[in-house]
């Protein structure tokens, strides 16, 4: 590769020792013969820019008007292509300098946005393939969850039953006890009724017993 | 204003800066402060209020140093290569802005007492600039890294090769310094010259592969730059 590349780049300085010759020989000639007959010259620029004026204005095609601009060319000092000077540490410092806020301003703190969103994403990365786990974890909670509930409501119905039992058996036993109290209270009425009754009856009995006997006898 | 001086042609001319004993190339240094200026706005817009899902210009600041990273990472490898994404970015940067600036922008109708504006990349000053701060990064990289033993890399594989690994130091920045110069030069040229003469549509397909060598010399003298200091920071068995 580096073989290849240098090859090319010598071609390319060889094209620019080419383009700069090239460039040079002409501005050269050009200027000899502008220099020689310098008259003769204007009256040829003239003639052309007047033909150029009529061209322009009738197809509109300005440019021709280059040919004046090559013969200014060619009063101008001749070119240098390869011409070191201050210029080259003056770029070189600017350069620095421009390193130097870029990594400031823009790859320090962008690269750390980058890399702070690559670690995040790789996080939620990892956290979402080694899930299983987690379902596994969830359905068993669930499991749980569900299974205490029912136990929970077992216990629940087993103690309000009891309750409600306990409840009725108290009440059922009260009203038993009223009942019998009550009973008890009836009973002694008639048992003591029976006696008066027994008692007033007695010396009607008496009476009736003389009677019979006194009849019968 | 003339349309004609559009189309003009001046191979080498400069606008010179001088003081009594130095001078400096005047289009060159106007047209860097321009690309500075412009990288300048765009880092500080782009990342003024940067956030965790991009918007707008952060999207092409990101972008482009993922770009730059990647270039790094290839080149020089995974371990290292973090350090040297500031610098290999902002060649890249630099020399895709400058060269885009020159096939874009109509620089040329900005007159000038001599010289014409373009890309800073058509002025040898600049490209032989950052060739050698290429040559000075790689020496830096390789000596901060292995100490003098980085000078054993000369005598290998074999002790025999010992002048052509020195040439090498040389190659190098001259071939990155003419490789870019060259090809924008030459690109500006031809422009130019078709301009001259076919003002119109003929000139379009040029332009267009003028774009394409642009960015594609970026591309190049950036992942050399890579190259060479990932080479130098290489260990050797």
């Amino acid at each position: 590769m580096e073989t290849a590349l240098m090859r090319g780049s010598s071609l390319s300085v060889r094209c620019v020792r080419r383009y700069a010759r090239s460039g040079r020989s002409s501005v050269r000639a050009q200027a000899q013969a502008t220099s020689s007959n310098k008259a003769a010259r204007d009256g040829v620029v003239e003639r052309v820019r007047s033909k150029v004026v009529l061209a322009s204005k009738t197809v509109g095609v300005q440019l021709m008007l280059a040919l004046p601009a090559l013969a200014e060319e060619a009063e101008k000092e001749p070119g240098k292509l390869f011409d070191f000077d201050l210029t080259l540490p003056i770029m070189a410092a600017q350069f620095l300098v421009l390193m130097v806020f870029l990594d400031k301003t823009w790859f320090s703190p962008v690269g750390k946005v980058l890399d702070d969103r690559d670690e995040n994403l790789r996080n939620i990365l990892s956290g979402v393939q080694d899930n299983s786990g987690d379902v596994q974890k969830m359905e068993d909670e669930a499991a749980k969850v569900v299974s205490d509930a029912r136990t929970a409501a077992a216990n629940l119905i087993a103690s309000e039953k009891k309750a409600a039992q306990d409840a009725g058996d108290e009440k059922l036993a009260s009203l038993k006890k009223k009942l019998d109290a009550q009973y008890e209270a009836a009973s002694a009425a008639l048992v003591k009724e029976e006696e008066g009754a027994r008692k007033a009856l007695e010396p009607e009995i008496e009476k009736l017993a003389k009677q019979i006997v006194e009849k019968v006898a | 204003m003339n349309l004609a001086t559009i189309a003009s042609l001046s191979v080498g001319q400069h606008l010179y800066w001088r003081t009594e004993s130095v001078a400096v190339h005047g289009e060159t240094l106007i047209t860097s402060w321009f690309i500075l200026g412009v990288l300048g706005i765009v880092s500080i817009l782009g990342n003024g209020n940067l956030k965790s899902i991009p918007e707008g210009l952060q999207n092409v600041t990101e972008f482009a140093l993922e770009f730059v990273r990647d270039i790094a990472k290839t080149q020089i490898g995974e371990e290292e290569h973090k350090e040297w994404v500031p610098f290999i970015g902002t060649i890249f940067l630099f020399i895709f802005v400058s060269n885009w600036s020159g096939a874009l922008l109509p620089w040329r109708v900005l007159e000038l007492p001599n010289g014409e504006l373009g890309a800073p990349t058509n002025d040898i000053n600049t490209t032989a600039a950052l060739a050698l701060l290429t040559s000075i990064a790689y020496f830096y990289a390789g000596i901060s890294k292995k100490g003098i033993s980085y000078f054993k890399r000369y005598v290998e594989p074999a002790p025999f090769l010992l002048p052509i690994n020195v040439l090498e130091d040389f190659t190098k920045p001259l071939s990155l310094c003419f490789r870019l110069f060259g090809n924008i030069l030459a690109d500006e040229l031809v422009v130019g010259v078709l301009l001259l003469l076919v003002p119109l549509l003929v000139p379009v397909p040029l332009m267009l592969l003028g774009l394409f060598t642009s960015a594609i010399q970026a591309l190049v003298f950036a992942t050399l730059a890579g190259a060479y200091i990932g080479e130098s920071l290489e260990d050797h068995h």
